[in-house]
């Protein structure tokens, strides 16, 4: 084996250094280097092409001015097969180097064509996009043409961006149904974050999350919806949000309304909570909140409140009391002055002050009319910077207006806790009778999931809820699915 | 920061946690594709010897490279949301970006960034299929009027106090 090798190996290098030699004067020195690898891989090539064979022999005599020396010179010691000379030999073939076949011209062709459609369709796009607005689209937009963009370019881009507002805007137009018609809605409507403001969130390596409320959270809520719309809007999505919803409005009396992660919108990559999206008079709404980033499109709405991060002996919550329900006792026409007033402020310590300040007046007042004993009217909401609102002092008692209607609060507030106390089985009972409706409507496979999302409802599920029968739903609903 | 998600742990830790449910997916998904693939490549007769040492065999490296990928993403969302202070679609999609890039980093840049491209990608896609998702089932979250003078009031005390 290694004779075989080592004799045949020497021998070759002999051959083409032997042909090295006789070519040596015209050619320079690299290309018989490059020749040196080519020669295995080219035999059988000649082999196959052998009908091409005759042509070098034919062209061989034939002189090439290039190389006399390899010709006319001692005669070669070339043994090469003939073939690897062809590189040095015209023979009107064309390279394959820069032809393509039929088949890749007409990829290429349609490619570039498809390509230049694509462009065509883009630029047609833009100038489309870059139209004059159309009146619908104004009206969707909620805008007048006035303040909508007017050149056409930022009209190409206001439309452009608005392909991805479903992944930006709220995903509804309005995120509140209707107000109720007028003895049953509160005219004013206040938005409560939950994160660090009704409760707060820890995390630790041996119990994982745990949330806490926060001292006085259930007062809060169950005394302040006797005032106001109590809406929760958080930028929680729905599944961390409504099981702590659920605990600390248990049997669905105080919160009206919940809003999640998909209330919210997207601006310049920050979550925001936009009011305009509400479908209420923003001059009757109230946020609290603890994140300024969330509310900044509507800083004028809101009360910023410090996070709460756990303290137990913390009452900015509760002391929020006072200041709330005045406003919706003396029923302001626009909350927003006075939230401004209000902004930076500690509001509990301040409107103590002002209301204290109430007090010492309606006093002196009172004082004064008994001596005088002449009755005259006096308004306490101008020192809120609200409209006037009609104050007729009693005769005899000296609380305030304020004060009274603050101790029916009370008293209403104590109603209703007794009531919940008294009727717990009751109210636990259609509870869980809710919940067990609400399962039953649950699609069971994907496949009733896939219909539901399709608007397709299934039949009998939908005759047993149009008639609300709670106590029929979870006694026949169970069937269906394992019949469908 | 507030963290938004309080069904998965705070950032340092959910890189462990991701590591190891990347992990024990791809072993568990490994696990049945190489089963199938033993007993299909092995004679009868020796069908379920075939297929649990091609189990054993090849599962824990898909499970490995699953776990490395997870765990990387994992990093690099961590190390994302830190610095831009945000949570959004971008994280996953700039960290899905890194993840590709990085793992792809042996086959030289222009590979690696070929690699980056697609990751980022797929990444996006997912992101933007989990908002529609979330997008069509959140339409069973939106406010609905409660029925005014139904048998359940959401003001229990204006009938109660008698």
């Amino acid at each position: 084996m290694f004779s075989i090798i080592s004799r045949s190996i020497p021998r070759r290098t002999l051959v083409q250094s032997a042909r090295y030699y006789s070519k040596k004067p015209p050619v320079p020195p690299s290309p018989p280097k490059k020749k040196i690898k080519p020669t295995p891989q080219r035999q059988p090539e000649t082999k196959a092409t052998s009908a091409e064979e005759p042509t070098p022999k034919v062209s061989e005599p034939i002189p090439e001015p290039e190389q006399p020396a390899a010709i006319t010179g001692v005669p070669t010691l070339d043994f090469s097969p003939p073939g690897t000379e062809q590189e040095y030999q015209r023979t009107g073939a064309r390279s394959s180097k820069g032809s393509l076949s039929s088949s890749e011209r007409k990829r290429r062709f349609a490619s570039r064509v498809s390509l230049g459609l694509l462009a065509l369709a883009f630029g047609a796009g833009a100038v489309y996009m870059g139209r004059e607005w159309e009146p619908e689209e104004l009206a969707a937009k909620k805008k007048k043409i006035e303040d909508a963009p007017s050149t056409r370019w930022a009209r190409t881009k206001e439309r452009f961006t608005g392909l991805f507002g479903f992944f930006v805007e709220p995903a509804w137009p309005e995120l509140l149904p209707p107000p109720y018609p007028p003895p049953h809605q509160k005219p004013y409507t206040l938005l409560l974050s939950i994160d660090d403001l009704l409760v707060t969130s820890t995390w630790d390596r041996k119990n994982g999350w745990r949330t806490a409320k926060r001292p006085g959270v259930d007062y809060f809520l169950a005394y302040i919806s006797q005032f106001y719309e109590v809406v929760i809007f958080t930028t929680q999505p729905s599944y961390t949000a409504s099981p702590i919803l659920d605990k600390l409005d248990r049997y669905n009396f105080y919160i009206n309304y919940r809003l999640f992660r998909e209330a919210t919108r997207t601006l310049n990559g920050k979550i925001v909570k936009d009011l305009s999206y509400l479908n209420r008079d923003l001059s009757k709404v109230v946020m609290i909140d603890t994140d300024p980033e969330h509310v900044s499109t509507h800083p004028e709405n809101t009360i910023i409140l410090p996070k709460w991060k756990g303290d137990p002996k913390d009452k900015n919550l509760v002391a929020m009391i006072p200041f709330l329900e005045s406003i919706a006792i003396y029923k302001p026409g626009d909350v927003r002055p006075i939230l401004q007033r209000y902004a930076g402020k500690d509001i509990p310590l301040e409107y103590g002050k002002v209301e204290a300040e109430m007090k010492a007046k309606h006093i002196a007042e009172w004082q004064a009319k008994h001596k005088n004993s002449a009755g005259s009217g006096f308004s306490f909401g101008a020192l809120l910077g609200m409209s006037d609102t009609p104050h007729r002092p009693k005769n005899v008692p000296p609380p305030t207006y304020l004060e009274q209607k603050r101790a029916e609060a009370q008293a209403q507030y104590q109603l209703e806790m007794k009531y919940v106390n008294d009727n717990r089985e009751e109210l636990e009972r259609l509870l869980e009778q809710d919940q067990k409706a609400m399962q039953a409507q649950v699609p069971g496979s994907l496949w009733e999931a896939m219909d539901q999302l399709r608007g397709i409802e299934p039949p009998k599920p939908a005759a047993d809820s149009a008639s609300t029968v709670p106590t029929a739903a979870p006694t026949t609903q169970p069937p269906t699915p394992t019949k469908a | 920061m507030s963290h938004s998600d309080h069904t998965r742990d705070p950032c340092p830790w959910v890189i462990l946690n991701d590591f190891g449910g990347a992990f024990s997916m791809g072993a568990v998904g490994g696990g049945i594709w190489y089963g199938i693939k033993g007993a299909r490549n092995s004679p009868r007769g020796e069908r379920f010897v075939g297929a649990i040492s091609s189990m054993k065999a090849r599962a824990p490296v898909t499970g490995g490279n699953f776990g490395v990928w997870g765990g990387m993403f994992s990093t690099f969302d961590c190390a994302i949301k830190g610095w831009r202070q945000k949570e959004d679609a971008w994280n996953a999609i700039i960290s899905g970006f890194m993840t590709g890039g990085c793992l792809a980093l042996r086959s030289g840049p222009r590979s690696a960034l070929g690699s980056a491209i697609a990751c980022g990608i797929l990444l996006g896609v997912f992101e933007g299929v989990g908002v529609l998702m979330s997008r069509v089932f959140s339409e069973g979250q939106r406010p609905q009027m409660a029925p005014l003078p139904g048998a359940i009031s959401p003001q229990p005390t204006s009938s109660s106090p008698q």
